[in-house]
């Protein structure tokens, strides 16, 4: 069988089958003899005091077994950044839905009624809840005493409501403003966009007899569970096994602790199971969600349309805890300048507390945000400037051998041929315009994260082989792609690889599923792996059949000689040889880390995270048609352009593709979280507004491969890039309709004809 | 979230369910489809004692023709209005609303009576079935009486059902030769109550038209009649200026306000604009 057979070929998916039919366990689905319930009791108020705690009544309520309040758990605080949270809130609640107490009751109901009979004494304190307010003088502080937080990225910077900043700077802005021949200026804000995903966080705990957690999760990262279980139960990380359920969506909103450490702790309180599943209203109000964001943009330019300089500040309303508030500004930064040569730059992006829900990951965290603004600039720009989007963009990409923001050298740069190819699909050039109907595009440049994957290849005694990995597959179809990386290195049918999501127990190491890293960096582990597979093997085959190991080559599950291709053994007989005699069990293993160069530093500063080992790329053009009356948008054509580096498998390219793009659509569209002051007004699906299968627009796809230096088989992630694109697409498409700039979404039919009437009214 | 505990009762007359629903007064509920009921029971907005079930009461759910027009039982559900021969011919305009409501799932669960019963603002069904001059009847432990529906409504979730009194039946009478409706829908995505809803039915007369009625939902604590809007467009030829005054005139009777869905602004600035394409539709089918 030829090389690259597997590699670039669609591929059905692995899970496709037991999800299909039913047989898939999910977080929920988990049931356990004599389990009982939890459920937690959340601050009414965004920001008070809490003055007593009175649980008397609840406790006496038949079927409750016990109830912990503050002085109850672990005096720890947690966090992934910045450790700021305390288990459960002691002296003071610091967001409207932030959890007091926790129940475990032997059914959900008891559970509930529970809650709502236990009686606090508050008294409220002055919240804030805008990031900028919370950044004036007098504005109330959310954390006293955060200096004294540790912190576990290293590196921040934080002080008042301020916990986490990136500042970014390169080449003399000063200078810049003097050349430059035009100055343009914008504010953009972006809406709390909820994760949206059916399955609910769902967790079940327990305690084996020797004292050892068991918890059940849905999540994308259970070795970050692990971690801070670890952190707080106080227990050694060998003490705790972490299995990750199926996961029926995740987007960055399972990658972190929810209510995991609630359910251990009540099951070490009681000594039975117990498990927890959260409401939708609960995963609105108490979990977290995308960052509302508000941007500033200046920038200089030429009158020949290069651009000279820009200046931005972002400012990402984090919540009342950090969460990965700090690492989401780094990357909101990073992304800012977009995929275009900017002489000078000073960019400055904060983090900043409120008195709302802890915002955290939700898929291309701070890309989308800043992505909308830097891409609706820049059309601005182009119009103003009297030059097509297409051809203003052109004239400033970047391209190989350029420097980032950030300092690294950028190399497989895959933004022009992406743009001439939507370019080319869209039919840019000969675009027709009528009445009412606009055209708008879009490019983006975002990050993918590196860190640590390791994968596990095991040769069966019949020869079959079994990948074990501990990268969980939320639906993004990376077990899929990671089958046909293995066959494709161990020349085997991909449908005969077994691969299996381990356990913390059982499954080496990973960081987890999120930022476009599973493909990226586990598709090296299962390279490396089978690599250091085929050493053992060809080693035990050389003395089998008096070859040297350097001439064999394993082809169509046969080891072989290459000079002397009689000699050769099956992998049956190999393995069967190695089990049974040879007193060996073939095992491949790898642990990696992709190649990365490191930041600047000296022009980047706070930025949390280790720096990106590769960039993404995509763009897209989107055709609207505006109902003027109505203010209705109607999005009719969208096609989008992805670099993949190299596709492994088409239709879970297509997929998330897709998916990203429905993404990107709802949040352009329709989605917020809407806040009234600390209260969310529409916590339930009714309310908030998802799109439907039948909102989906004609999208049409097409993807390039610029093959990146440090992915497997030149591929990147792309998860992430189809999410960043919409808004900013969009908007330019309505502007290009109706001559309407809207800087601020979802670009609802009431936003877009409020924004209509003042036009007319500023025209008159 | 769950439901709270409660006691399913399962008449199977009506007569059966009145009496039930007078001896517990505020305790019962009634549940027809419970697409409604359910949800505000899970929310904890209400929490009775005894659910009343109308399910079991089999001679609920019909759509009969006769000589005074049609007659819609309570139960009927969604799908099968929106599927029915008789209502697709003598009242297409009818048929058409339950495909601008809810999903497929909640169309074959939800019934007509709960729509109206459940007296939301925004209820789909009611516009159009004011315009054509439907009627409620109603049973009741003293027997049966009927209303106009446009006289049902009282406020956000209250109607004029008495104590132990049920919604039997929707009389939709036949209307004049020349006469077609239309109901023009606002809503942020497919799936949506509406933000705003405005139905019309129009009698035509060569260019002119000859009667109408307008009535709005979701801009008032029941769906109103825009009576003043009528009266600009009721026996006069119909152009363009007169449709624009029309739907200035009926957005000074909406009375909106702001929720999630939308703004007082945006309403009022949408029946403008549906009065006048629900009336343009509207003559466009009576011709
Ligand atoms: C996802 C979703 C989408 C929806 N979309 C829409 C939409 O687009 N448009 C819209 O208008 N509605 C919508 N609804 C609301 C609801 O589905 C409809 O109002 C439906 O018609 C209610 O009918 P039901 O039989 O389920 O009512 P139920 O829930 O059974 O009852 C509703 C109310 O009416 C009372 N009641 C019911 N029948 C009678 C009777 N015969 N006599 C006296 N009282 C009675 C009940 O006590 C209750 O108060 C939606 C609901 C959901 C969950």
């Amino acid at each position: 069988m030829a090389k690259n057979e597997i590699i670039g070929r669609p591929f059905a998916r692995v899970d496709g089958r037991r999800k299909a039919c039913g047989d898939a366990v999910y977080g929920p689905d988990i049931k356990m003899p004599g389990m009982l319930h939890a459920k937690f009791l959340a601050s009414p108020y965004p920001h008070a005091r809490i003055v007593h705690v009175d649980t008397e009544k609840a406790e006496k309520l038949s079927g409750v077994k016990t109830i912990l309040t503050a002085k109850d758990v672990p005096q720890v605080c947690w966090g992934l950044m910045v450790k700021d949270t305390p288990v459960l809130a002691g002296d003071k609640a610091r967001f409207m839905g932030e959890p007091l107490a926790v129940v475990a009751a032997t059914k959900r109901e008891i559970a509930e009624e529970a809650a709502e009979l236990i009686q606090v004494e508050y008294e409220e304190l002055k919240p804030v809840f805008d990031p900028e307010e919370a950044l004036g003088p007098g504005a109330p502080l959310i954390h006293e005493g955060a200096e004294a937080y540790a912190c576990a990225m290293p590196g921040l910077i934080r002080y008042g409501n301020v916990c986490g900043q990136t500042k970014i700077s390169g080449g003399d802005p000063e200078q810049g403003w003097r050349e430059s021949d035009l100055i343009f200026e914008d504010r953009f804000s972006t809406p709390v966009q909820h994760h949206g995903f059916i399955e609910p966080h769902a967790v079940t705990a327990r305690f084996d007899s020797n004292g050892r957690l068991e918890i059940w999760t849905s999540t994308q990262a259970i070795f970050a569970i692990r971690m801070a279980l670890g952190e707080i139960m106080g227990l050694p990380l060998n003490r705790i096994r972490v299995i990750g359920t199926e996961v029926g969506g995740g987007f960055g909103g399972k990658t972190d602790i929810t209510v995991e450490h609630f359910c251990a702790l009540l099951a070490r309180m009681t000594g039975k199971p117990v498990k927890m599943q959260l409401t939708r209203s609960e995963m609105m109000t108490y979990t977290s969600a995308r960052h509302g964001c508000v941007i500033h943009l200046k920038t200089g330019v030429k009158k020949d349309g290069k651009i000279v300089t820009r200046e931005a500040r972002l400012l990402f309303d984090t919540g009342g805890y950090a969460g990965h508030g700090p690492g989401v500004a780094a990357l909101g930064a990073n992304t800012i300048l977009g995929p275009y040569r900017t002489p000078h730059f000073k960019i400055d992006s904060l983090s900043v507390y409120t008195n709302k829900m802890n915002f955290s990951f939700m898929r291309g965290p701070g890309g989308v945000q800043a992505g909308f603004a830097c891409e609706s600039h820049m059309d601005r720009i182009a119009r103003e400037l009297n030059l097509d989007p297409l051809d203003f963009r052109i004239k400033n990409l970047i391209s190989d051998g350029d420097t980032s923001a950030t300092g690294q050298r950028m190399e497989a740069v895959g933004i022009q041929e992406a743009l001439n190819s939507v370019a080319k699909i869209s039919n840019w050039k000969q675009r027709k315009k009528s009445k009412n109907r606009g055209w708008g595009l879009c490019c983006c440049q975002y990050e993918l994260v590196g860190m640590t994957s390791s994968a596990l290849v095991k040769l069966s005694e019949d020869g079959s082989l079994h990948l074990v990995i501990g990268a969980i597959d939320h639906g993004q179809g990376s077990s899929t792609v990671l089958a046909q990386i293995l066959a494709q290195e161990m020349d085997i049918p991909a449908d005969q690889i077994a691969v299996t999501v381990g356990d913390t127990d059982t499954a080496p190491y990973d960081t987890g599923t999120f930022g476009d890293r599973v493909t990226f960096n586990m598709g090296n582990a299962v390279i490396e792996a089978a690599r250091d597979l085929k050493v053992q093997l060809f080693s035990g085959a050389a003395a089998m059949l008096e070859s040297p190991a350097e001439n064999l080559e394993l082809v169509g599950q046969m080891i072989r000689d290459r000079d002397n291709p009689e000699k050769a053994i099956s992998l049956l007989e190999l393995a069967m040889g190695s089990y049974f005699f040879q007193g060996g069990a073939p095992m491949g293993k790898s642990t990696v880390l992709a190649p990365f160069q490191a930041y600047a530093y000296e022009k980047v500063e706070g930025n949390p995270y280790p720096a990106t080992p590769a960039h993404t790329y995509a763009c897209q053009v989107v055709e609207v048609s505006v109902d003027r009356d109505t203010g209705m948008v109607r999005v009719e054509n969208i096609y989008s352009c992805h670099d993949a580096g190299r596709m492994i498998n088409p239709l879970g390219t297509e997929g998330q593709i897709q998916g990203g793009i429905m993404m990107g659509l709802g949040y352009a569209l329709w989605e917020e979280v809407v806040f009234d002051g600390g209260r969310v007004t529409n916590p339930n699906l009714i309310d908030y507004k998802m799109p439907f299968a039948i909102n989906q627009p004609k999208i049409r796809i097409a993807v390039t491969e610029t093959k990146t230096p440090n992915g497997p088989y030149g591929a990147r992630g792309v998860g992430n890039p189809p999410v960043l694109l919409p808004a900013a697409a969009i908007a330019n498409a309505i502007h290009d309709a109706v001559g309407v700039r809207i800087r601020e979404l979802p670009l609802t039919p009431e936003r877009v004809l409020f924004s209509l009437k003042r036009e007319a009214a500023n025209k008159k | 979230m769950r439901l709270p505990k409660f006691e399913y009762l399962g008449p199977k007359t009506v007569q059966e369910a009145c009496s039930l629903l007078a001896q517990h007064g505020d305790k019962a509920k009634v549940m027809a489809g419970g697409t409604d009921v359910l949800n505000v029971m899970k929310e904890r907005k209400i929490r009775p004692e005894y659910l009343i079930g109308l399910r079991a009461i089999s001679d609920l759910s019909y759509i009969k023709a006769d000589a005074d027009g049609i007659k819609i039982g309570a139960l009927t559900t969604l799908t099968d209005l929106a599927n029915s021969a008789v209502v697709k011919e003598k009242f297409p305009c009818l048929a058409e609303v339950p495909m601008k409501m809810a999903t497929v799932q909640i169309r074959n669960m939800g019934t007509i009576g709960g729509n109206l019963c459940n007296a939301a603002p925004s209820a789909d069904t009611a516009p159009i079935l004011i315009c054509l001059g439907a009627k409620a009847k109603i049973a009741g432990p003293k027997g049966e009486r009927v209303v106009a529906l446009e006289d049902f409504f009282t406020g956000p979730g209250k109607t004029v059902l008495g104590k132990g009194e049920l919604l039997v039946e929707i009389q939709v009478p036949n209307q004049p030769a020349k006469t077609a409706g239309a109901y023009l829908k606002m809503s942020r995505v497919s799936v949506d109550l509406a933000i705003v809803g405005v139905g019309v039915v129009v009698t035509r007369e060569g260019d002119s038209c000859k009667d109408i009625k307008i009535t709005l939902g979701a801009v008032a604590p029941t769906p109103i009649r825009a009576k003043k809007a009528e009266a600009v467009v009721k026996g006069k030829k119909i152009d363009d200026a007169l449709l624009e005054e029309a739907g200035k005139i009926a957005s000074q009777e909406a009375k909106p306000i702001d929720d999630v869905r939308g703004s007082a602004f945006y309403r009022t600035e949408i029946v403008k604009v549906y009065t006048k394409r629900a009336i343009k539709q509207a003559m466009e089918q009576a011709k």
